[in-house]
């Protein structure tokens, strides 16, 4: 083999290896960025689910709309005559929540937030206390909770537990958060 | 020396390819060991169980005499099985109602059209899963029992009433 073409030969597998060389490099570098790409999408995941369930954890825990007695916080219950000045279906009102929904969005962001009757289901009832639907949005999820739906004005019924008298019904608690 | 050489080119083509091989490993395990946070679905399961056999209990029915579900429970499972429910129209036997109640609460709450989870709710009274009859062998439950490979993520039970001869317990397991 001539000298030239020993050189020829050696500056090949100089080319080649440097080749190589960046292919693994431009692997390595594609990985990477993925990974971050997908840790940051993983926190934005884990952020938004955090902010649902805070505001899940808002509304169960709202003195507007929340139960009381003597002054006391009833749990995972709210009542009907806070919910009805929370919201009205009448077009000529509107209810508290609903006139001064952005004092609202610090703690709801955009979510819609509705309370159901779900039994005795005569006359149903539901009471959607806070709509703020953006127009557009990449994702939502839904959370559904049971709470109880106390009214006092009933007096035929009593309800266990410190309520006392008033009807309980089966209420559902769904919170979707939009993001 | 040629000789030297090319084994020296061989060691180094081995190294490459154990490099290549220890990268795409790493990979495969970086990607296989990922698993996404679900604290919505722990928090909501969580409170599920623990909040919704509770305030189920405690709701009382204006078509059964006001009574809430742990007594209409507890009277069919402790043999007070002739109590009748005025319902609406035809008064109808405590068992049979309170199964027809419980049945639509969790399909209303939790079957297809709510949050679509697998659960199992069932009374176990000394042990043994509880029918009642009449009609025969139709238990008080509501789903399937959760399948053994899945097992069950969340669950809570209550105590419906407690006497000297026997107790049972409410239990609501939710499938995963």
């Amino acid at each position: 083999m001539t000298p030239s073409k020993k050189s020829q030969l050696q500056m090949m597998e100089s080319t080649v290896i440097m080749f190589v060389f960046f292919v693994f490099l431009a692997f390595g570098f594609i990985f990477f960025t993925q990974s971050f790409f997908e840790g940051v999408k993983e926190a934005q995941r884990e952020g938004s689910q955090l902010d649902h369930i805070q505001v899940a954890q808002r509304v169960l825990t709202l003195p507007e709309i929340q139960c009381t007695k003597n002054g006391e916080a009833i749990a995972n219950c709210f009542d009907v005559q806070k919910l009805g000045a929370a919201y009205t279906e009448d077009a000529s009102s509107s209810g508290v929540m609903e006139e001064n929904i952005g004092d609202y969005f610090p703690l709801f962001y955009y979510s819609t937030i509705k309370i159901e009757e779900i039994f005795p289901d005569v006359p149903p009832d539901s009471w959607m206390i806070y709509d703020n639907q953006p127009n557009e949005y990449q994702r939502s999820s839904t959370i559904g909770l049971p709470a109880i739906v106390y009214n006092a004005t009933d007096e035929d019924s009593f309800c266990e537990g410190s309520l006392g008298r008033g009807s309980c019904a089966f209420g559902w608690l769904t919170v979707t958060v939009y993001s | 020396m040629n000789t030297k050489k090319s084994q020296m080119e061989i060691m180094g083509l081995a190294v490459i390819v154990i490099l290549i091989v220890f990268g795409f490993l790493f990979y495969v395990m970086f990607q296989a060991g990922k698993k996404e946070t679900a604290y919505t679905q722990t928090f909501t399961d969580s409170k599920l169980a623990g909040d919704y056999l509770n305030t189920l209990m405690d709701i009382a029915d204006p078509n059964c005499n006001h009574l809430n579900f742990r007594s209409m429970l507890a009277k069919c499972v402790f043999g007070d099985t002739n109590y009748e429910c005025p319902a609406i129209g035809t008064p109808q036997k405590i068992c049979p109602y309170v199964d027809e109640k419980l049945d639509a609460i969790f399909e209303g709450t939790l079957g297809d059209d709510r949050i679509k989870k697998d659960i199992y709710f069932y009374i176990l009274n000394e042990e043994v899963t509880f029918t009642y009859d009449p009609p025969p062998g139709t238990p008080l439950t509501f789903g399937t029992p959760c399948p053994d490979d899945s097992g069950k993520t969340q669950g809570s039970a209550l105590i419906l009433s407690e006497n000297n001869y026997e107790q049972a317990t409410a239990i609501l397991d939710i499938c995963e």
